[in-house]
């Protein structure tokens, strides 16, 4: 009798184990996937928001805007986050400037009381088109304001406004029906929304009249090497998660089943 | 002995639910409905007469995308099989439906470093922000 019941409390013991492994392998695997958003490996390149490539990309598809329209296009952005924010390392300035960039453009940044705010522009990053009349007659910037939880390491609130001196009313709407939202903003991929916050500007403006639609940019071919990223890897993550815990149901069931067997 | 069944019964249920929703999800993709909604005028180009904004949100309410980018230029939506771009034209959109590699090619200038790079690893507008937030 105390057999029996010295076998059933090790099947317990190890079916127990087996669960709590599972759990912890998932939880584990769970955490390991690189579902495409924060952490430190993503920290950008060259410093700023967008880092140098991202804020290089923006502001030559806003320049491309701005050649199209003749208006300037912009972003400020509060990050509160000062511990971690750094500014762009070297200024990013468009290749083939639609309008004449600012004099003494080096010592012409436009610096905000705080070092926690990105700000760029199709003049390029640190450059505000509102501060540059003479360039910019015609603006439309993009503003957010973000709060910063340091107990959370993250983004927990944002405020968004679209600021413009043309003569019509844009506002947060537009952007939520095009499909950007404030949950979009504080989300996993908050830099790649941020990026089509300002980069959507352009096409907001043609599509209430005020201006043309912008053409394609000019085609370019990937280099040797480069090449899409394979979707949906999580997926295949999940389904492998699935097996193993079938497989551990399937093992405590059959061990139980042979222990009580030889037990009996 | 009846414990160990509901207790390895419960794990490999769990799993199943797990594997199955994994199997299903993302098989998705709207070419299909995209070529019985909009007007074709070519291989893979459909024509609408919305605006790109308003187009590019009907697709992603219908099918909702792995991802996507907001350019001045036009909308892009990245599905498991394929890539939908809507580009504003005059009195309305076009729509391209490629295939992920041929999209990947066509939209390169947009998309490029994006949903792809050296290696198949994206390099810009990665993350969600100071301190990598909203993970």
């Amino acid at each position: 009798m105390s057999g029996s019941g010295g076998a059933q409390k090790n099947g317990n013991n190890w079916g127990c184990m087996v669960a709590i492994i599972a759990i912890i392998a998932v939880l584990t695997v769970a955490d390991l996937i690189d579902w495409g958003g924060g952490g430190d490996a993503d920290v950008p390149v060259g410093g700023g928001l967008f880092g140098s490539r991202g804020a290089g990309h923006l502001v030559e598809r806003l320049n491309d805007a701005t050649r199209a329209q003749k208006i300037c296009y912009g972003w400020k952005i509060d990050t509160d986050a000062p511990v971690d924010y750094r500014e762009y390392t070297t200024p990013i300035r468009p290749a083939n400037p639609a309008v004449p960039p600012p004099a003494d453009l080096d010592d012409d940044i436009d610096r905000y009381d705080d070092n926690e705010t990105d700000v760029g522009s199709n003049l390029g990053t640190g450059l505000d088109p509102r501060q540059h009349p003479q360039q910019c007659p015609r603006w439309v910037v993009f503003t957010a304001s973000y709060t910063y939880s340091y107990y959370e390491e993250k983004w927990t609130s944002v405020s968004i406004d679209i600021e413009t001196n043309l003569q019509i009313s844009i506002g947060e709407d537009a952007l939520r029906r095009a499909g950007i939202t404030r949950s979009d903003l504080l989300g996993s991929q908050a830099t790649a929304r941020l990026a089509d916050a300002v980069g959507v500007l352009p096409m907001i403006v043609a599509e209430k009249g005020a201006a043309p639609q912008v053409p394609q940019p000019a085609a370019s071919e990937p280099l040797p090497g480069d090449k899409p990223t394979p979707p949906g890897v999580a997926r295949y993550v999940w389904m492998g998660i699935g097996g193993v815990l079938i497989a551990a149901g399937l093992t405590w069931i059959i061990v139980a089943a042979v222990r009580s067997r030889r037990s009996a | 002995m009846r414990r160990h069944f509901v207790g390895g019964g419960i794990v490999a249920v769990l799993g199943t639910i797990v594997l199955v929703a994994a199997a299903f999800s993302g098989n998705t993709s709207p070419d299909r409905w995209i070529s019985s909604h909009y007007t074709r005028v070519g291989d893979g180009v459909y024509r609408a007469n919305g605006s790109p904004l308003s187009v590019a949100a009907a697709i992603s309410r219908k099918f909702k995308p792995n991802d996507r980018i907001y350019e001045p230029s036009g909308v892009f939506l990245r599905y498991p099989k394929h890539i939908v771009a809507v580009l504003p034209v005059a009195g309305g959109s076009q729509i391209l439906v490629d295939d992920v590699d041929r999209g990947y090619r066509r939209h390169h200038s947009s998309v490029g470093s994006r949903w792809g790079g050296s290696g198949g690893r994206a390099s810009i507008f990665r993350g969600g922000g100071p301190g990598g937030g909203g993970k």
